[in-house]
């Protein structure tokens, strides 16, 4: 099924259309990606702007339920672009720019649970250098160890 | 557990301490009190104690004879019987007493009054009055009374025991009459007609008091039968306006010359701009229901788009 843009514009919901009169969709008007004056001709209404004659800010024009409403109401007809920078992230960009807890990340575990692999690493260095540090406090152990060399049995 | 119950559990029950020990408690209950406003009463009975009057033998009107206090030794008669502090208030017993003006009662003009005495019923006799032949009244005091048999008095009009004295059975001490028969007024009923019934309710169908008396006993002009409200009810009614500040006034004043919002409708370039992306993405769904979704999406209306049109339209004709 295709559309033309004609018929394709007389589906776009009324909330969405009214939306577009006050804020034209994106390419056509610029909006800020962070909040500025109640003056500022690229005013964002999804973020809170301040007003520079009183001091006072002013919250957004669109809360962030209303927000999510709109983006969500564009997202389905495929026009999410159209609409002015939103404060929140949505779908697969919410979940990949996840900010994850660090415990999520990586378990803390047991102390012992910790330093398992350090103290296994360090046990088979101790086991693969057992003759060398044994003959360093024995001096006698050095035959011993001649004699095992020797006694070893070949292929040949 | 209810807070009178919780405060009963924390306040000290003296009636179960030894003499020496509640005289102590009473004496310090009232130690700050002033000895011009002392009111000696007697200790509240408990409610299980408390008795009515036949049954403590002795009831109002009857002579008493003093055993102790300030009138030892005298026949009275007894005025009232205060049950639940177990004492009598007798004629010619009574001390100047000091009383502050929000204790006043009415008619009452200076702040001392003849306040009667409190006579625990301990210190009390019953008394019976006699004639012999010579005409001399002699007065008989019953150390105990013993209530025998009951007989119906029609002074009292309730069935009632029989006074004798103890140990002296022979001798009975009559019921006093009465105090304060009342007396027969314009509007009173004789006592025999008290029971004759002479209207009878025949049927909740028919109301019994006719439309027509109505009127008679109902006020017409009643205020709350009215259907209009004073200007007084009306103001009441109605909440104030609050006064602006200066800064709501300075506010409202700038927004006053500002020219209306308009809006205009959308370019054909930018319908077509997202008529097309729509298209672009419509044309890529081939789930059905996801199309019947958008359909439906599409119709859904908002009550400020229609303002928002109106805006265009009153615009573009201005």
């Amino acid at each position: 099924m295709s559309l033309t843009a004609k018929e394709a514009f007389s589906k776009l919901p009324q909330k969405l259309h009214n939306f577009f009169i006050k804020y034209p969709p994106r390419p056509f008007a610029e909006y800020n990606t962070k909040p500025s004056t109640i003056t500022d001709p690229k005013l964002n209404p999804f973020l809170p702007n301040k007003n520079p004659e009183s001091g006072k800010w002013h919250s957004p024009k669109f809360s962030l339920r209303r927000s999510a409403d709109l983006y969500k109401m564009a997202r389905k007809f495929g026009i999410e672009e159209l609409l002015p920078p939103t404060p929140k992230k949505y779908y697969e960009e919410k979940y990949d720019n996840k900010n994850w807890m660090r415990g999520v990340l990586t378990q803390k575990k047991k102390r012992w649970e910790r330093e398992l692999p350090e103290k296994l690493e360090a046990r088979e260095q101790a086991i693969a250098t057992m003759d060398e540090t044994i003959a360093a406090v024995r001096p006698g152990y050095k035959k011993q160890i001649q004699k095992r060399e020797a006694r070893k049995k070949t292929w040949f | 557990m209810s807070w009178n119950t919780a405060k009963k559990r924390l306040t000290r029950d003296i009636e179960g301490l030894p003499k020496r020990l509640r005289d102590h408690y009473q004496r310090e209950a009232i130690k700050y009190a002033l000895p011009t406003f002392d009111v000696q009463t007697p200790p509240l009975l408990k409610n299980k104690d408390i008795k009515s009057l036949h049954e403590i033998g002795i009831t109002e009107g009857d002579l008493i004879y003093i055993t102790e206090g300030e009138n030892k030794g005298t026949v009275t008669t007894v005025t009232k019987y205060l049950s639940n502090y177990d004492s009598f208030v007798v004629t010619n017993s009574t001390s100047k007493r000091l009383f502050q003006k929000s204790n006043w009662v009415e008619g009452q003009t200076s702040h001392v009054i003849d306040f009667p005495n409190f006579i625990p019923r301990s210190h009390v006799r019953l008394a019976g009055k006699e004639k012999d032949e010579s005409g001399a009244t002699n007065y008989l005091v019953a150390d105990k009374v013993v209530l025998k048999d009951k007989y119906y008095d029609d002074r009292y009009k309730k069935w009632l025991p029989r006074r004798y004295v103890k140990h002296h059975e022979t001798i009975e001490i009559p019921w006093p009459n009465p105090p304060g028969k009342l007396e027969e007024g314009e509007l009173s009923t004789e006592g025999d007609a008290v029971l004759d019934k002479t209207y009878e309710l025949q049927t909740i169908a028919k109301p019994p008091v006719p439309a027509e008396a109505l009127a008679q006993l109902r006020n017409p002009h009643s205020k709350y039968k009215k259907r209009v409200l004073s200007e007084l009810q009306a103001r009441r009614l109605k909440a104030p306006e609050m006064p602006l500040s200066t800064e709501q006034k300075i506010y409202l004043a700038k927004n006053a010359n500002k020219p209306k919002k308009t809006y205009t409708n959308l370019s054909p370039e930018i319908e077509d701009f997202i008529g097309s992306k729509m298209a672009e993405h419509i044309s890529k769904i081939d789930n059905p229901a996801m199309l019947t979704h958008l359909e439906a999406l599409s119709k859904s209306t908002i009550p400020d788009f229609e303002k928002t049109m109106k805006n265009i339209k009153e615009s573009e004709q201005a």
